[in-house]
């Protein structure tokens, strides 16, 4: 496919934002403050579950953790199970601007005025070939294949401190 | 490659020996302790099922796991990547 460039890079340092979201399933609870434990592998018994919680991005591990604890954080959790970690490849589009400019020739005339001998002046006209640079800006579009980690787990809220 | 971990419960002194690898929807075979959520990504000539799982599988040991569960393994044409869980096979006395 002529014009694009069809490389595929594998941007795993290339982190973007982290997206997450909730959805409650139970009365709403102040923000936690405290630390927010998470499990993948069981949930805490006697446990309230407060919501659904997912997290997302192009990001390491910790990152999206880390979005996931505070969204269970935000619904008053401090117990976040995590019922699927996984990634997902996609191949996306992305698009650059670069410099792209050359050097290019062209004959300018020139005007040179020259002493003669019995005191006059003549003035004559030559070519010469000048070389200058032409700035351009060209635009590059590729295929990136992309790693987007996700979590999606609930909420728990298992200590009940002031009530 | 590239491997990450966050701990969810508490790591011990390295282990030795050999690491299980049980894949999402298995049964784990036996009772454990959760000590961390793991992942792993390789690149390029990287980008394989025994390069990516080999990764994964190097992180347990070094939190004293003897197993990594839950492990799911997404393959790409130029990165391929796989999460999991490291645990700690609790001894059947």
């Amino acid at each position: 496919m002529q014009g694009i460039c069809l490389l595929l890079l594998a941007l795993s340092c290339a982190h973007r934002p982290v997206a997450s979201s909730a959805y409650a399933v139970a009365r709403a609870e102040p923000s936690s403050a405290g630390n927010v434990r998470i499990s993948a592998t069981r949930d805490p018994p006697g446990a309230e579950e407060l919501g659904i919680v997912e997290a997302h991005g192009s990001a390491t591990l910790e990152a999206v953790l880390s979005a996931f604890r505070q969204r269970v954080a935000g619904m008053g959790g401090d117990y976040g199970r995590l019922d699927v970690v996984a990634t997902k490849n996609a191949v996306v589009q992305e698009s650059r601007s670069y410099e792209c400019g050359s050097n290019q020739t062209h004959d300018e005339t020139r005007f040179v005025t020259r002493a003669n001998p019995d005191g006059t002046f003549s003035t004559d006209t030559e070519t010469v070939s000048v070389t200058t640079y032409v700035s351009q800006t060209c635009r590059e579009t590729r295929d990136v294949e992309v790693v987007t980690l996700s979590v999606v787990g609930r909420a728990f809220r298992t200590a009940r401190e002031g009530r | 490659m590239d491997a990450e971990r966050v701990l969810t419960g508490v790591p011990s002194a390295p282990y030795t020996g050999a690491v299980r690898i049980v894949m999402n929807g298995s049964p784990p075979g036996a009772d454990y302790d959760e000590v961390a959520v793991v992942s792993a990504r390789g690149t390029n000539g990287n980008a394989t099922l025994a390069a990516v799982l080999g990764a994964l599988q190097a992180e347990a040991p070094r939190l004293g796991c003897d197993a990594v569960i839950q492990v799911r393994y997404e393959p790409g044409g130029q990165v391929s990547s796989a999460t999991g869980v490291a645990v700690r096979t609790r001894p059947a006395w």
